[in-house]
């Protein structure tokens, strides 16, 4: 394997990633805009316990730490996602430009991993501005004690997780054109719900819990909010880790096996290319 | 006389003929109903879960089923309505509206009466959802009342998606990403999970100014804390004043964009 190539490749469509999602402004403006939404979000957010509080007069910090935390950092999964399964659509249906990339990078699922890589960056930044707008909002007066080597790893094992998912995602959204967004979207969604982010998993019916623990998000989550204090109550960090890496590592092989599958069946369907229109 | 009557006939058509291609377009397909209607209520169960977890009082359940419906109206103002120009531009379907004799008000009003139709569906089926999965509770005397205003905040929100559209026509990605920026801001300050007198003060203000936190709070107090029309004279009066206002700058700024557009040679022009 050729390092060298392959990071060339690496930088080339990261960068064009860039380039669209950022070349249609100033960049003081893009940075205000890529702001705006998370800032508003966890505003959001922070009022949900606010208004807990003004209905019931009592203050509960730990529960406006695991909602701030959540929301902020789903941030990092929601980009990360989102910059992965929209190529497919934002090629075929916008740039019509999916056939050419299909035939000149070597891999479209190598391509599609590339593109989401900046996407993970701007999460990063994204959650940690979330984070401490959150914080002041919901007057938390904790000090927190970060355990920064663990949050860093528990990132990159989220980016790969995460990424594994919407290669299995894209792979569907290549059938359909009609529906990509919409299962783009849902995921998202769904991550939201049954991925411990605002509220805990244990409160889903029956049915919701199992699709929880499929996921490895719930882990993620819960490893993240300790990586940012460590006096966060978790029942054992180990186990949590050890299940967020065996599943990591179920995602990964299951999604270039099942991207494989589907690329060859997309082909021999004709519906690489048929877009809306269609 | 004869002419004005012509161009009025030629508008309610072009208007009842976009709603159709809309409503039959948006309804083509009985699964994306479902999705348009599960999609939202993902984020909203979300919500209701975290007010359950915190021990929210029961009514918050209704605020967050209400806000979700009221919130898919704006969406559909964003993407349905203010970014239609955009799209028929990149589909390279505007350059045959521009040479049609169809105006481009007529047009505008098929797919603010198409849209709206399509979302009361979508907003209907959520409320019925909320109310049987999560046990929300509404006033069903106050319906009469909270009529009033809904049709009123429609109209307001409507008129807007007009004007934002002749924006977005001129330019192009950049009105795109303002579709984006205009979410969860409106979101925030009209009280989408909350009511907005957990708002600073400040912020109150200025969601004062915003027609979908006015109708939103209105429809929210007929339903869920049982007022009528009559204790909520300051909703109405404000949403009248904003359609009247928003009508106007609308069909202003739709001939000075198009215009406008014409002139630079953005019309045609992609991707861009």
């Amino acid at each position: 394997m050729d390092v060298n190539k392959l990071l060339r490749r690496l930088y080339a469509v990261s960068w064009l990633s860039w380039q669209e999602l950022s070349n249609w402004t100033h960049p003081l403006v893009f940075i205000a805009y890529i702001i705006v939404r998370p800032l508003f979000g966890i505003l959001l957010y922070a009022y949900i316990y606010v208004a807990i509080v003004i209905a019931s007069g009592k203050v509960d910090p730990s529960s406006a730490f695991y909602l701030i935390t959540g929301a902020s950092f789903y941030n990092y999964i929601g980009n990360g996602l989102y910059g992965v399964v929209w190529v497919i659509h934002d090629e075929r249906d916008h740039y019509r430009l999916l056939k050419y990339t299909y035939i000149s990078y070597p891999s479209l699922q190598g391509y599609l991993i590339a593109r989401g890589l900046v996407y993970y960056l701007i999460g990063i930044a994204l959650s940690t501005v979330s984070l401490v707008v959150g914080l002041a909002v919901t007057g938390l007066g904790i000090q927190l004690l970060p355990n920064i080597p663990l949050l860093i790893v528990n990132l990159i094992i989220g980016a790969i997780w995460c990424t594994s998912l919407s290669i299995v995602v894209s792979s569907l959204s290549l059938f359909s054109s009609e529906y990509g967004p919409l299962i783009a979207e849902s995921m998202g969604g769904l991550l939201f719900l049954v991925g411990n982010v605002i509220f805990p998993v244990e409160k889903l019916p029956c049915w919701l819990y199992l699709i929880a623990e499929a996921i490895p998000m719930k882990e993620w989550m819960e490893i993240t909010r300790y990586s940012i204090n460590v006096n966060y109550p978790i029942s054992n960090i180990f186990d949590l880790l050890f299940s967020e890496i065996v599943k990591t590592m179920v995602y990964v092989i299951f999604s270039y096996v099942f991207f494989r599958i589907m690329d060859k069946l997309v082909r021999i369907k004709g519906n690489l290319e048929a877009s809306m229109e269609h | 006389m004869l002419a004005l009557r012509s161009r009025k006939s030629t508008l309610l058509r072009t208007a009842i003929a976009r709603a159709y291609v809309r409503i039959k377009g948006g309804n083509r397909e009985p699964s994306w109903i479902l999705w348009e209607v599960i999609l939202p209520l993902l984020m909203i169960s979300s919500v209701v879960y975290a007010y359950h977890s915190l021990g929210a009082p029961p009514k918050y359940i209704g605020f967050v089923i209400l806000g979700g419906a009221m919130m898919s109206f704006w969406f559909n103002v964003l993407w349905g309505m203010g970014t239609t120009l955009y799209w028929e531009k990149e589909t390279g379907n505007l350059e045959a509206f521009m040479v049609s004799p169809a105006p481009i008000e007529g047009l505008l009003l098929g797919m603010a009466l198409g849209g709206a139709l399509n979302t009361l569906t979508r907003a209907l089926s959520m409320i019925v959802m909320g109310i049987l999965f999560f046990d929300a509770k509404f006033d069903v005397n106050a319906i009469p009342s909270a009529l009033v205003i809904f049709l009123l905040t429609l109209s307001v929100l409507y008129t807007l998606g007009m004007g934002l559209a002749s924006l977005y026509l001129m330019y192009s990605r950049s009105g795109w990403r303002a579709s984006e920026l205009l979410q969860e801001p409106i979101m925030f300050l009209s009280g989408l999970y909350y009511p907005l007198n957990v708002l600073p003060m400040m912020l109150q203000v200025i969601a004062s100014l915003l027609p979908l936190a006015i109708g939103l709070d209105g429809i929210r107090k007929t339903l869920i804390i049982g007022k009528k029309i009559w204790d909520l004279g300051p909703h109405v009066l404000s949403l009248i004043t904003m359609t009247v206002i928003f009508t106007l700058i609308a069909k202003r700024l739709l001939k000075y964009m198009e215009h406008k557009a014409k002139k630079e040679g953005r019309l045609i022009l992609r991707w861009m």
